[in-house]
């Protein structure tokens, strides 16, 4: 019984239970027309005008190493073993300290 | 299957996603539509909501008498709208053109350009004229029509 709660086989049931809605959904569809008007983007009946655009994520990056490092600052804080060892705790928050100001002033 | 096809028909006749265009109208038609989804006449009642992109639409609710220079995009939306889709004219003007059929500038009505499903009278129909017809509609779809 355990097993069947397991991760992969929960994962391999809800991958069968969206591949029949998608399989149910295709069958129910009435069938494809493809036309020129289907498959271009709406834009009020005119044409769209295409432009080409780079995503950048270098203010994504950022905030996303800020909250790495907080959050694996927080689990070794909590994680840490009682007793005069925890003290070290606060020599590492001290570098997490510097690690984020770094970040937050480059 | 055909359980499955029923509750599709159902829930479509449930809730009939509308498109209003304009193909050319003085705006009329457009006002009395509007009037119709208020509170006052609630067409929401049978389910009807106003979305702002035929690919969300079931049907496109068409005024005007089609002009030349919008014919084309009527066309591409009607192509954009995913099957089942009805098409409703609202107004004189959109079911034959009215004063302006035969003019250079303008094709005389809806059913020339795209197919039609349902035409609804009048200049401009009033919002009872339009839920009837609505209403109409959705019998047909159940099939009790």
């Amino acid at each position: 019984m355990k097993i069947l709660l397991s991760p992969p086989i929960v994962f391999a049931f809800a991958l069968g239970i969206g591949l029949a809605l998608y399989r149910l959904g295709r069958a129910m569809a009435p069938t494809l027309k493809v036309t020129s008007g289907k498959g271009s983007p709406y834009a009020c009946g005119e044409d769209a005008t295409m432009q080409k655009a780079q995503v950048g994520y270098r203010q994504f990056y950022s905030l996303a190493i800020f909250f790495t490092v907080m959050h694996v600052a927080a689990l070794v804080v909590t994680t840490l073993p009682a007793g005069p060892i925890a003290v070290l705790g606060i020599a590492y928050l001290a570098v997490i300290t510097l690690a984020i100001f770094a970040l937050v002033s480059r | 299957m055909a359980i499955l096809s029923k509750l599709a028909t159902w829930s479509r006749a449930k809730s009939p996603w509308v498109l209003h265009f304009n193909a050319g109208g003085c705006n009329g038609c457009d006002i009395e539509i509007l009037a119709a989804l208020m509170p006052r006449f609630d067409a929401e009642r049978f389910g009807v909501q106003l979305k702002s992109t035929p690919r969300h639409a079931d049907i496109i609710l068409c005024t005007g008498c089609v002009t030349r220079q919008i014919g084309d995009r009527l066309k591409r939306i009607y192509d954009q709208t995913p099957d089942p889709k009805f098409v409703i004219a609202v107004g004189t003007c959109a079911s034959g053109g009215a004063p302006f059929n035969g003019c250079y500038c303008n094709h005389g009505g809806i059913n020339k350009v795209i197919p039609v499903d349902m035409y609804i009278p009048g200049c401009p129909p009033r919002p009872d004229a339009f839920i009837y017809g609505v209403t109409q509609l959705l019998a047909r779809l159940r099939g009790t029509k």
